[in-house]
């Protein structure tokens, strides 16, 4: 490793960069720095106790840990982006994005699709809308064919 | 995108992480979490001490996550580490926030103690002391504080910390004397007095 001579001046230059610990200046710097310090003694302790109280001081700033609680936050922003990543996958199929054309389905199956549920949730809301409780659960009964439906219609009307 | 020709060049800068990210980019929530836990603490205290708040540096740690999340798969490995790209993130939105913050510290720090008090508990002496650093330290022009916070306080070598400010040695060392000067100029008679006790 190549060693740079220490001069006073380059000692006192590098203590107000990196402070008074000789071991966190720039590994370069570090066996001249120290020959220099053993040659020259008083002068390189005073130098480095003009920084000391700067490095004391440092090492008392607040320190802030992560909690658990905020850990558990970040992992539910990923999942919550992950969901709605998904849904965005989703919608890009259908709408035939450029990114999965292979995997598009076709405007035509799309508009179908549409007209399909709007009809189906359109004209059962409108036909309820019409009816008490009861009826609208009567029919839910006869188009599912289902004994729990029954049953839950024998309960009701006790 | 990341493939294993990029992940066998990122092996050989010695990335402990560039197999989570990898991971990570697939969607695998379970190397977030292992990320997460490993460099949430670094996150977190490195904000905390370029904005001297605690709400808004656990807000600047999960930007960074997130945006780690969203970006995994454009990392190119083998450039720089990982933890150093998340460390320049993490600088970056601390620069956009103090950059938005309307600069309203107060020019006096706190009051000094009665000398004819009893000497209070060394914890509350700790604490005091950390207050005025901080209150120094958000004193000091930000790209400073981040050289500082950088070498000093997550004790990094001048080589990554002058990687993460996208700045040359030359232009950290400015920073770091010029910090440190303004810090001994903030703390003038403060420090010596506080640590005494």
């Amino acid at each position: 490793m190549m060693s740079i001579k220490m001069t006073n001046e380059e000692f006192e230059r590098l203590s107000a960069i990196y402070g008074s610990d000789i071991d966190r200046w720039p590994i370069t710097n570090r066996r001249a720095a120290r020959d220099f310090s053993q040659k020259n003694a008083r002068t390189a302790q005073r130098i480095l106790d003009a920084q000391s109280s700067i490095d004391t001081a440092l090492s008392h700033a607040p320190i802030q840990e992560a909690n658990a609680a905020l850990e558990k936050q970040i992992m539910q922003t990923f999942q919550t982006q992950s969901t709605a990543s998904s849904a965005l996958g989703l919608w890009g199929r259908l709408k035939g994005g450029t990114r999965s054309q292979t995997h598009a389905f076709p405007a035509w199956g799309v508009a179908l699709a549409l007209i399909l549920v709007f009809g189906f949730v359109g004209g059962y809301g409108g036909y309820s809308y019409t009816l008490n409780q009861s009826d609208s659960t009567e029919i839910l009964a006869n188009a599912f064919g289902s004994d729990e439906y029954t049953l839950f219609l024998e309960d009701s009307s006790t | 995108m990341l493939d294993n020709t990029a992940l066998r060049q990122s092996r050989l800068i010695n990335d402990p992480d560039s197999e989570l990210v990898v991971r990570i980019a697939r969607g695998d929530q379970t190397a977030a979490a292992e990320l997460v836990k490993r460099h949430l603490s670094k996150m977190t205290a490195l904000a905390r001490h370029m904005l001297g708040d605690a709400a808004e540096a656990e807000d600047v740690a999960q930007e960074v996550f997130l945006k780690v999340w969203q970006n995994a798969r454009k990392w190119e490995p083998g450039k720089a580490k990982f933890e150093t790209w998340m460390h320049r993130v993490a600088v970056n939105l601390c620069y956009d926030r103090l950059r938005r913050r309307r600069e309203v510290y107060t020019d006096q720090l706190p009051d000094r103690e009665d000398p004819d008090c009893p000497a209070p508990d060394q914890s509350i002496v700790d604490a005091q002391l950390g207050i005025r650093i901080e209150n120094a330290m958000m004193h000091l022009p930000k790209r400073q504080r981040a050289a500082l916070t950088l070498c000093h306080l997550r004790e990094m070598s001048n080589i990554e910390a002058a990687r993460i400010m996208e700045i040359s040695i030359e232009a950290l060392e400015s920073l770091l004397a010029r910090g440190r000067k303004g810090l001994r100029k903030h703390l003038a008679g403060e420090v010596k007095m506080l640590l005494e006790k």
